[in-house]
Order: structure tokens, then C-alpha cells, then sequence
């Protein structure tokens, strides 16, 4: 417990030092918020009002500390360019990547594990060297290339699926999930890859082992060899699937685009290009804390598993 | 009817379109409450022998040849769910690596009560029970309160009594013991044979018992096989094979065994190495390093000669 509370703190602490420093990069930038909305014939005086107006004439530490403090109490500012409330639009357009990520992840872990745990019993037999090649296939395959190829197949081929777009719940909860199939495969496949292939190696690893010999010669049934088995392979599991939630996060951005999904990506493109300093700040350190909260998961699930961990 | 009959088996591998063999033509009895000792170098084919009779032999080795029987119930080739019906159960095995034997990640007490689940159907209470008195009977202190304990919180004498718990917990008549003190401290070695030695009363176990250590061996067992290069060289009750061997590689053996007696620093190794599996021919595998080699002992394997309750094959003894 006090180890995971370590690690608690030590990932607030990565969030601290990620946030200083994207503060820091943006500040050493030379085009200026002013400059981008007020344009270049903006006289100096223009400029100097646009800025003292969001405070951005103050000291870098100074603006830090506001910006942190109001952070802290949810309030993630507003937008430098349209005077949003950047909280807002976070919640609007954040539970659409997250949703998108979430079925992703399922689809990867649903698909990946049987099909890991299945080539691992079955060494070398078809089963084995078909999940090899859907292996190879899903990671050499760009995501953005596959959600073409799953738009021409599932929505304009087959017509099972809306080539692109949102359906909100509202609608109805079938239309819904169907918007979400394509990208979710789109996302998902290149982690069924990656995950199958780690259980796979990890299980292969464990059969191998000492004490799954003494398993099997003490006469134990094959659900027993199995959970003996599984149990121990699952830690280096947990950290791939862990990282992937996490990357997924960064990939889901350009689906989205493929499926012109309204979520976090069309945000962030938006104030990448509009030079919205605090917006962008505040959807990378989001998409830092969901990665810092995957892997503090992956660390509680280790210590669940594996009881040298614990102590 | 012996409790564990081997007949001319064979343990080989294919390598380069023929098969390799590391045990070649072994036979064996071993009666109900016995204790027979395997003695040879490492190498020897000791461990797949053991492996084959507990039908655990890694993939590419497999029997190619012989017969071993349980109580009469032929194993070789046997379906896997009876298998399964007599490992843990009719017969057991006790590895080396007690350090590594157990499933680190689940409670003693889980691995021992999934053995008395599968043979004897106990759960819940009563299985506990049971594991705790297995437990007690290998000689662990305050065994109710171990058994939640992990394999990590043991010494690697304590885990090799816990892996002995289990091949005992179902009351096995037969229990192998694969160099079981090999990799303890020398202080935990003579423990463990001291509590092989016990069960083996109490329980009325067979024990085969596998060494490359002559004095462990005379410690325990009524009888020995000498094995080398796959192939038994002599079988004598231990008497009679540590005062006079039949076979010189016996001999040898026995030669290497530093005595109280010797002066300081003496010591016989056997001279040469042991033997490649696959580079052996038809011949004796020892006739290489023998120095009573007869021309005849590199070209023809010589046959088992019966001396009384010793066997030995060997050229020189063929009258
Ligand atoms: N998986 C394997 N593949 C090929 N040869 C093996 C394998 N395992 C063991 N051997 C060979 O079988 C012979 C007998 O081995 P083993 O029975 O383990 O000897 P020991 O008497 O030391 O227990 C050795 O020469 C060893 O090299
Ligand atoms: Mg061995």
C-alpha cells in the first residue's frame, strides 16, 4: 500500500514537471497568441492590450502559478483565441476519445488474449501461425490505411456500418455502438497484435517452467494447468496492455480524423494551428495523467497477481 | 508381480534421420515398500528414465522402445487421463530444482490442496486438514499458519519439504526422487534423505532413488542400479556392490568416493569423459575409459549376466 502510494506521488509529480515544461516550451515560442488572432498588421499597442487583457504580460512563473492553481480546482482557463471555457469544451469533446480508446482497448484485450493464450497451446500449429500473421498484418498496417480499408469494406461494401461521423446516445444506443465499430477496430488492431504476441511469448515462457513440471506430475487437470499457468504470464501482459491504453490515446487522435469523430483530436488540431497555448497545454497533460493513471493501474494489478511484488 | 516393472526401454530423440538414444534397453523391478538407488554420472540418463516412467519427457525425447508398468498397468503410450489418474497419485516424483518447484505466485496450502483435489476429491475443511497433516508429516513447523504462506517465504530446504507434501499427500506407492539434495546446503541434504528414509517406513513407499552421490545412496536404499551412457552396467544390493563390484566402471565409481581412510588430496577421478549420447555404437559405453577393456568391448555391447540377486554385463565376467 505505501508502495502504490509512492507511485501515486510520484506521478503527480510527472505531471507537475510535464506542465512546467510545456509551459516553458510555449514561452520560448516566437509567434505570439496576439500575433496569430489580431493578425500582422496589429499595432504594438493592440498587442500590448490583447495580452494584458489574459494576463499574458505578466512574469512566466507567475502566469504558471495562476494557470496551476486554477488547475487544480477543475478550471482549466480559457481559451487565449475565442475566450471559451476550455473546461467546457474538454467535456464536451473528451468522452467521445475516451469512449472511442475504451472500445478500442476491449476489442484489443477480447481479441488478443485467447488468441495468445490459444497459439501459445498450439506451438507451431495453424492456429499458432495464423495469429503470427495477423500479427505481422496489424502492426505493419498504419492505422489511418485501415480505417480506410474498414470504411470501404464494412460502410460502403457491406453497408453494416456509417462510413464516418457521431451518433449520439440519444439516438438510441444501437446506432450509437455501430458509429463506433470501424474505428474501434481501426484503433484496436494494431494492439491485438502487440498484446496477442506478449501472452503468447509469456505463456510460452511459463510452460517452460520448473514448477508447471511439478504441476503436471502431480497429476493436476488441464483448467488447474491453466490458471497455474496464465497467472503467472499475465505481469508482462498487464504492462503491454497498460502502455497501450496509453498510446492508444495518441493514435485515437488520427482516427478520429478518419471518421470525423468530434473528439479531442478536432479540438487539439484547432488550437495547434490557432497557436491556443493553454488549450493544447491542457489536452496534453490530460492525455499525460491518463497515461500516469493506466500504468498506476498496471501497478495495483501487479501487485494483485504477484504476491513477490507485494511486499 | 513387481509394483514397478521396466523392460528393455528406450528413451531416444531424432536427430540427422536417426535416433539418438540416452537410455538403451534399461530393465528394472522394484517391489512395494523398496527402496532401489539409480547411481551414475550426470548424464547418465538417469533423469530421462525417471521422466519416462512418470510419462513427463520433454518433446523431442519420447520411449522408442520397451515397456514400463505400474502394478501391472502398462504406461507406455497410455491415454493422458490415466496418466493424469496415476501422476500424484499411484506414483509421485520429488526434482532437483526444489528452489524453483513451486508455483510462485499461489499459497503452499492452494498447490497442496489442488493435489488432494484431483486425486481424492477433498475440498474445503477437509482438504486443509489433510494438507496440514502432510505438512507435518515432512516436518514443517506450525503447518496451519504456512499454508497461506507463499513459496518465497521459504528456504530452499522448506520448499523441497513442501514439494515432498505433495508427492506424498495422496499416498503414492511409488516415489521417485530425482537428485532431490542436490542443490541444497550439505547441512539440508542429509535432513531430506533422513525424511526420505522415514516416509518411506511410515508410508510403506518404493522409493527410486536417484543420485550421483554413493553415500547418500548407501544411506537409503537396499539395492542400486549402476546406469552409464543409458545402459545398466551392474545391479547389486548395496552390501555387496560397496564391497566388491562387478564391474570395473562400478569399481571406479566407488574409487571416487574420497575415504576417511585415504591420505589428504588423494583423489581417483575416473580418467576420460563421460560419454556423447548418439557417438555410442553397439559397444560397451565405458570401454573407452575401462582399463580392463578386452578387444571385444569396443564392438560388442556384452550381455546382462545374472550373479544371484546382482546383475552385471560385461565382458570380463563372461565366463
Ligand atoms: N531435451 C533433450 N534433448 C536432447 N538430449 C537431451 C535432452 N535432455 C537430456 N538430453 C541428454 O540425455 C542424456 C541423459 O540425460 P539425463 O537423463 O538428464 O542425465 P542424468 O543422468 O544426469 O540425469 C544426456 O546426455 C543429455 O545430454
Ligand atoms: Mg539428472
Amino acid at each position: 500500500m505505501a508502495a502504490l502510494l509512492a507511485r501515486l506521488f510520484g506521478s503527480l509529480g510527472v505531471l507537475v514537471a510535464v506542465s512546467l515544461v510545456l509551459f516553458a516550451l510555449i514561452h520560448a515560442n516566437p509567434v505570439s497568441p496576439a500575433r496569430v488572432v489580431l493578425g500582422n498588421d496589429a499595432s504594438e499597442e493592440d498587442i500590448a492590450e490583447f495580452n494584458a487583457e489574459r494576463g499574458l504580460d505578466r512574469p512566466v512563473a507567475a502566469q504558471y502559478l495562476a494557470w496551476a492553481g486554477a488547475a487544480l480546482r477543475g478550471e482549466f482557463g480559457r481559451s487565449l483565441v475565442d475566450d471559451t471555457a476550455i473546461t467546457r469544451t474538454i467535456a464536451q469533446t473528451m468522452p467521445v476519445t475516451l469512449e472511442l480508446v475504451l472500445w478500442a482497448f476491449l476489442v484489443a484485450l477480447a481479441v488478443a488474449l485467447p488468441l495468445g493464450i490459444v497459439s501459445a497451446l498450439y506451438e507451431d500449429r495453424w492456429v499458432d501461425h495464423l495469429a503470427r500473421a495477423l500479427a505481422t498484418i496489424g502492426v505493419s498496417i498504419p492505422g489511418f490505411w485501415l480505417g480506410l480499408m474498414l470504411i470501404a469494406w464494412g460502410a460502403v461494401g457491406l453497408g453494416w456500418f456509417p462510413a464516418g461521423g457521431y451518433v449520439s446516445w440519444e439516438m438510441g444506443a444501437w446506432p450509437h455502438l455501430r458509429a463506433m465499430v470501424l474505428p474501434a477496430l481501426a484503433l484496436g488492431l494494431y494492439y491485438v497484435a502487440i498484446i496477442s504476441r506478449m501472452t503468447r511469448s509469456a505463456m510460452g515462457d511459463v510452460m517452460l517452467a520448473e514448477h508447471v513440471r511439478v504441476s503436471r506430475a502431480m497429476g493436476l487437470g488441464r483448467g488447474r494447468l491453466m490458471v497455474y499457468t496464465l497467472r503467472n504470464a499475465l505481469p508482462p501482459v498487464i504492462t503491454v496492455a497498460a502502455m497501450s491504453f496509453g498510446y492508444m490515446f495518441g493514435w485515437a487522435l488520427i482516427v478520429e480524423q478518419v471518421f470525423t469523430l468530434p473528439g479531442m483530436s478536432r479540438a487539439l488540431l484547432n488550437a495547434i494551428f490557432r497557436r491556443d497555448y493553454i488549450m493544447i497545454l491542457d489536452i496534453v497533460l490530460i492525455i499525460t495523467a491518463i497515461f500516469l493513471l493506466a500504468n498506476l493501474i498496471a501497478d495495483a494489478l501487479h501487485r494483485l497477481v504477484d504476491p513477490r511484488v507485494a511486499r | 508381480m513387481a509394483l514397478l516393472e521396466i523392460d528393455d526401454l528406450h528413451v531416444g530423440f531424432p536427430a540427422g534421420g536417426r535416433m539418438v538414444e540416452v537410455v538403451r534397453g534399461l530393465t528394472l523391478r522394484l517391489d512395494a515398500g523398496q527402496a532401489l538407488g539409480l547411481v551414475g554420472e550426470s548424464g547418465s540418463g538417469k533423469s530421462q528414465t525417471a521422466l519416462a516412467v512418470m510419462s513427463l519427457l520433454r518433446k523431442p525425447l519420447r520411449v522408442t522402445r520397451g515397456s514400463i508398468r505400474l502394478e501391472g498397468q502398462e504406461l507406455v503410450g497410455a491415454p493422458e487421463a490415466t496418466l493424469r489418474h496415476f501422476r500424484g497419485g499411484a506414483m509421485s516424483i520429488v526434482f532437483q530444482d526444489a528452489m524453483a518447484g513451486l508455483n510462485p505466485v499461489f499459497p503452499i496450502g492452494t498447490q497442496l490442496m489442488d493435489v488432494l483435489a484431483a486425486h481424492r476429491g477433498l475440498t474445503g475443511r477437509a482438504a486443509r486438514a489433510v494438507a496440514v497433516e502432510a505438512l507435518e508429516m515432512v516436518g514443517i513447523r506450525e503447518p496451519a499458519a504456512r499454508l497461506g504462506h507463499y513459496p518465497h517465504q521459504f528456504s530452499g530446504g522448506m520448499r523441497q519439504r513442501v514439494l515432498i507434501a505433495m508427492a506424498i499427500a495422496c499416498r503414492p506407492k511409488l516415489l521417485i526422487a530425482d537428485e532431490p539434495t542436490t542443490a541444497l546446503d550439505v547441512t539440508v541434504q542429509a535432513q531430506i534423505v533422513e525424511l526420505l528414509h522415514e516416509l518411506r517406513q511410515k508410508l510403506g513407499l518404493a522409493l527410486l532413488f536417484i543420485t550421483h552421490n554413493l553415500d547418500l545412496m548407501a544411506e537409503i536404499c537396499d539395492r542400486a542400479i549402476v546406469l552409464y551412457g543409458g545402459r545398466m552396467m551392474e545391479e547389486a544390493p548395496i552390501g555387496p556392490l560397496f564391497e566388491a563390484p562387478l564391474h570395473p566402471y562400478g569399481r571406479a565409481l566407488l574409487d571416487c568416493v574420497p575415504r576417511l581412510a585415504d591420505e589428504p588430496g588423494a583423489l581417483h577421478p575416473i580418467e576420460g569423459a563421460a560419454p556423447t549420447p548418439g557417438r555410442l555404437g553397439e559397444a560397451c559405453p565405458f570401454a573407452p575409459r575401462c582399463g580392463l577393456a578386452l578387444p571385444r568391448c569396443a564392438e560388442e555391447a556384452p550381455p546382462e549376466l545374472a550373479f544371484g540377486p546382482r546383475r552385471a554385463a560385461c565382458w570380463r565376467l563372461v565366463p
